[in-house]
């Protein structure tokens, strides 16, 4: 009852937005009530969780899960076919339908023709005793790969019809015509759901997921692709009616190696990661962060989580682990010897490194995008602005109102900033804390957001632009890594005061429930592919995993609680 | 009807998206000449720069036919008889749109009049905006996807393109930073306005803009192309006409089914499902068009030469933070300053002979998008990106755009250079309008936005002249509008529903 929690993400509106306590409570209490509507033991609705919520877009294949689609299908014959676009939106891209068919169509026909090639292999079939039954099998077996789902006998008999109607022409041409037809099939295209009808109790519009739609939901989260045989297998078998069997699979899944990729991708965006080495830094100041470190430090990042997940590993892990994941040259980088090889591995840290966790990652610290709000570091100087920013919209999800337009042109402001530049020598030259007590504390518009960012991201001062340890701030005086995280009307109270130094702060981050719930948010929205309203956590509704002992965790978890949730399980369809 | 002239060196596309040798299509040779006269094809592009521009350089200065040109457009000076430059209009829509420090969705407003406000919807929205922050689509249309909705501004490709859009290094997520053309539907989707009372405002969608020359040239000269003839390519012209047909067929049974298998699974879905399966099945009907469609004709015997695709540089699409590159020459991936210039002019080269060959009338050209950080360094504007320059309002942004307006006099130069068989050259015959989301880049004003519009339309537009709205408090909106009834759409509104009461929109601009 102590803590409000919100998942608004910000939204200009919804920052100061928290949530009242009685909801959750509510929840709490119908997470823990009998469940008489549901044999399998699916826990029912939390109250206060609108239908609304259950909203979720068609997902078309984007680029990545179509390659990999095609290549699990057919193997390499469509690798050189799809033109690169690289697009991605926000935890999920798109392929855009605009001009799609009229493209798609002409590469379907380039697909199949090459794939008929090896029709014998693709299709088990003997070309010298071609039959129709063969060709039905086929169908049937491929047909359930393709759509994810196994046929209806009329889709079977419609594509058996397309197949007669070329084989005159032979078993290939027949086959063609299949594969072109089922590659141009939306159930192919689109991660379509139908759900099924009447199986959430007094809510018409929503509907449970079918066996077959989930298996498609873990398999394109996880592997971006399509089911295995066993994820088919466990469908078929009525596995994923339960929340145990779900978790089953998706534990399976998560230490298969086909989830690695997910893992770059997830930590790619959800840390900014995916900018790092967009900017080079200054030569002078960071002479050893050359451009071949910037993907390793990336790689790094990705490596602790995967591991993390993959082996048990705990938020306090997450936030307090004195190790990295180095090869010779992020270990030449890092000052670390003993170091050999081009694979990066795990190697705990000498206490001189300052590894405590996440926040102290270089690959974190040393982000500079050129995207508004993504720069933890600069060329050559330190942003506590952006890493105060960071730690409270990323890890906390707590909103900070976005800067006001012109700021750098308040009354006052800019004559403080040339002053500065002058005593100093430029921006560049000028320490943080002097510019926060002098230009962006000392003006009352500024104050009130400034307060929440630069005094938190003090507190990682002790890391320089390149992300490495260091006594000196840019102007020769010792770095004070002390600071404060401010109150603000704030999701995570909990996490409200001051820190001596990096180590205090992560243990306070490891603990909160606030942060807790901010990265099983961030994964739920990489999971649906939407964001998050605050009325949506109200869906969340998984007791047991709130009832969870925050530090300790496993961040594994936190992926399985979010696929066996309400949320991911039952659509709204109206 | 139209009057085709064929290229006897051109092959033409047959039934069924295979190319056909033309003694089989006898049938398709001229028409009447005459009608032509009588409804010249007019075209339309929208042109679209970022980051605002150095007013005082680009404002001319003298009365509204004595005028000189700014600082900025001495490469048009050549052109002066087709310019109708127009000043002191500002993007009032976006302007007004709840976005606060979203300051670069100004894109969305420029060819729309529409607004947009905060609250996106997740995966449209640019990769990095914090969630939530993200913006939605605008609650209009754009000009260009208006136009191409009537007939007499579609061309022979219109069964798979009415409009296409050329891009130079833009993002293939249309993020409202990255986009000015939105999709025209009698059907928007809806979504809550987060900042304006939850009330439900309509959405259009981004289109699909192209950068990779590669890509547009198989997109619109494909067809037309030598060498694709399949199957085999063997045999006599019969024998491989007849295969041709074959596949044609193959083709259009496949299609079939796949129609019957989107209106299918459409019965089964939710209906936010059903409208997006029944977008897509849109497109595949326009497809089966296509394949029972006579074959797209050439226009102009003399001036339509497809370009030797092997030639085109291949461009790809490029996120903004991919941009902020300042490096030199040779950088092989394709998102560096160094690169926009070619691979502008190749998608200039192809945007020509799309209207000369009349593939599409309705076009667009993209240069990267707003906030972008392309860099300068080859052409003497380096040290910082186009978009940091902007913010300090660097002496060298005049570099860069009059480098722009050199972009604009190659265009010209290309319009200029095609000569129809009236003796009208398709820049008489097209109209440009030449738009940038900002005035000025550090304060990201939307006030008093340099606008121009360029070429005649066919009698639609009155060139050479310089119009001085400063001062009267008119919007883009209003241009956007005056535009339409120049193009023969007499609708009395233009942009968002509510346009005229808040003042978006006040009626046509007199343009003379």
């Amino acid at each position: 009852m102590k803590r409000s929690t919100s998942w608004a993400l910000p939204t200009a509106a919804a920052v100061w937005l928290v949530l009242g306590c009685s909801a959750l409570s509510e929840q709490a209490a119908a997470g823990n009530a009998p469940n008489a509507s549901d044999p399998s033991g699916n826990p029912p609705l939390a109250k206060g969780c609108a239908a609304d919520s259950f909203q979720a877009p068609l997902q078309m294949l984007n680029e990545f899960e179509l390659r990999n689609t095609l290549r699990d299908l057919l193997g390499e014959v469509a690798a050189d076919v799809l033109i690169p676009t690289g697009a991605r939106g926000v935890y999920r891209g798109a392929l855009l339908i605009d001009q799609l068919p009229a493209r798609w169509q002409d590469t379907a026909w380039q697909i199949a023709a090459r794939a008929v090639q090896g029709v014998e292999a693709l299709t088990g079939c003997d070309l010298a005793n071609q039959n129709d039954e063969c060709a039905r099998v086929f169908i049937v077996g491929f047909g359930q790969r393709a759509y994810r789902r196994p046929l209806e006998a009329a889709e079977v008999e419609a594509l058996l019809a397309l197949y007669g109607s070329a084989k005159a022409e032979g078993f290939g041409a027949g086959i063609e015509m299949v594969l072109a037809a089922m590659l141009q099939h939306p159930s192919l295209l689109y991660r379509v759901e139908a759900g099924i009808a009447d199986s959430v109790v007094g809510e018409p519009t929503l509907r449970r997921l079918g066996a077959y739609e989930l298996a498609q939901r873990l398999s394109y989260n996880f592997w971006g692709s399509l089911p295995d045989q066993a994820l088919f297998a466990a469908a078929a078998a009525g596995e994923l009616d339960t929340p145990e069997g779900i978790r089953g699979q998706a534990e399976r899944m998560l230490l298969d190696p086909r989830s690695t990729a997910m893992f770059a991708d997830f930590v790619g965006q959800w840390l900014f990661t995916d900018h790092l080495g967009t900017i080079p830094k200054d030569a002078t100041r960071h002479p050893s962060y050359t451009s071949e470190i910037p993907p390793l430090l990336k790689q790094e990042l990705q490596l602790f989580v995967q591991t993390l997940a993959r082996t048990g590993g705990d938020l306090n892990a997450l936030f307090s682990a004195d190790y990295g994941f180095l090869n010779a040259k992020l270990a030449a980088f890092y000052g670390v010897p003993g170091v050999f090889g081009a694979e990066l591995a795990q190697t705990t840290l000498p206490p001189a490194a300052q590894r405590v966790g996440l926040l102290t990652f270089a690959g974190l610290l040393s982000i500079e995008g050129t995207v508004q709000g993504v720069s933890l570091s600069g060329a050559s100087r330190t942003y506590p602005i952006g890493r105060g920013r960071f730690i409270r919209e990323r890890l906390a999800c707590e909103g900070v109102p976005p800067p006001i337009a012109k700021a750098t042109t308040l009354a006052g402001v800019p004559e403080k900033i040339d002053a500065l530049n002058l005593r100093f020598g430029g921006a560049d030259n000028t320490p943080p804390r002097v510019f926060f007590e002098e230009v962006t504390s000392s003006n009352p518009v500024c104050k009130t957001c400034h307060t929440l960012l630069e005094p938190l991201g003090f507190v990682l001062e002790r890391y320089g632009a390149d992300g490495l340890p260091r006594q000196l701030d840019i102007d020769g005086t010792p770095v004070i890594a002390a600071g404060t995280y401010a109150a603000s009307g704030s999701n995570s109270p909990e996490l409200v005061g001051d820190y001596a130094s990096p180590a205090e702060l992560a243990m306070a981050l490891a603990q909160s429930p606030g942060v807790k719930n901010c990265l099983t948010n961030h994964w739920l929205q990489y999971s649906l592919g939407r964001t998050l309203t605050e009325t949506d956590q109200q869906c969340f509704g998984d007791a047991a995993a709130k009832a969870r002992p925050v530090a300790t965790t496993p961040l594994r978890d936190i992926y399985l609680d979010v696929v066996t949730s309400n949320i991911y399980r039952i659509r709204k369809f109206d | 009807m139209k009057s085709w002239y064929v290229n006897r060196r051109t092959f033409l596309r047959g039934a069924g998206g295979v190319t056909i040798g033309l003694p089989l299509l006898n049938a398709m040779l001229p028409g009447q000449v005459g009608a032509q006269a009588a409804q010249p094809i007019r075209r339309f592009l929208l042109w679209s720069e970022n980051n605002g521009t150095v007013m005082d350089a680009w404002r001319p200065s003298g009365g509204v036919s004595s005028f000189t040109l700014g600082r900025l457009h001495k490469s048009l000076e050549p052109y002066r008889n087709q310019l109708l430059i127009l000043s002191g209009l500002h993007n009032k829509s976006a302007r007004d749109s709840k976005t606060n420090a979203a300051v670069h969705q100004g894109n969305a407003g420029i060819a729309t009049g529409g607004y947009n406000s905060m609250g996106g919807v997740w995966g449209t929205e640019q990769q990095v905006m914090a969630p939530g922050t993200g913006m939605t689509n605008p609650t209009f249309y754009s000009i260009d996807q208006r136009l191409c909705q009537e007939p007499h501004y579609q061309g022979a490709l219109a069964a798979r393109f009415l409009s296409y859009q050329f891009g130079v290094q833009v993002s293939d997520v249309p993020a409202t930073s990255a986009r000015v053309n939105y999709k025209y539907t009698k059907t928007p989707a809806f979504v809550q306005d987060k900042s304006d009372n939850d009330n439900q405002i309509p959405q259009y969608e981004g289109t699909h803009v192209e950068s990779n020359p590669q890509q547009a040239f198989k997109d619109l000269f494909g067809a037309l192309a030598t060498g694709q003839m399949t199957p085999g390519g063997s045999g006599t012209a019969e024998e491989q006409a007849a295969a041709a047909a074959r596949q044609s067929q193959k083709r259009g049974s496949v299609l079939d089914y796949v129609k019957d298998s989107y209106s299918g699974l459409m019965l089964k879905v939710g209906t936010e499902d059903q409208r997006r399966l029944n977008e897509h099945l849109e497109l595949i009907r326009k497809l089966e068009l296509q394949v029972a469609a006579i074959p797209p004709a050439i226009a102009n015997a003399a001036s339509c030469m497809p370009p030797n695709g092997a030639n085109l540089p291949s461009g790809r699409p490029c996120k903004e933070e991919e941009q902020g590159t300042l490096q030199g020459p040779n950088n092989v991936d394709g998102c560096t300053g160094d690169l926009f210039e070619p691979i502008g002019k190749a998608q200039m080269d192809l945007l020509t002979m799309a209207f000369s060959c009349d593939l599409v009338r309705v076009s667009t050209l993209q240069w990267s998008m707003a906030g972008n950080r392309v860099g300068f360094g080859h052409i003497g504007a380096g040290g910082a990106t186009h978009h940091d320059l902007a913010h300090a309002s660097d002496p060298k942004l005049e570099i860069i755009h009059t480098w722009y307006a050199t972009m604009m006099a190659y265009m010209l130069e290309k319009l200029t250079s095609v000569v129809e068989p009236d003796g009208k050259t398709l820049l008489d015959k097209t109209g440009i309008l030449w738009v940038n989301e900002l005035s000025t880049g550090a304060t990201h004003s939307k006030e008093d936005i340099p606008l121009m519009l360029l070429g005649g339309a066919a009698g639609a537009l009155n060139p050479g002249r310089f119009l001085d709205f400063r001062g009267q408090d008119r919007s883009n909106t209003d241009l956007l509008l005056s535009l339409l009834h120049a193009y023969g759409i007499m609708e009395p509104n233009f942009g968002d529903i509510r346009g005229e009461a808040l003042g978006w929109l006040q009626g046509p601009l007199d343009l003379g």
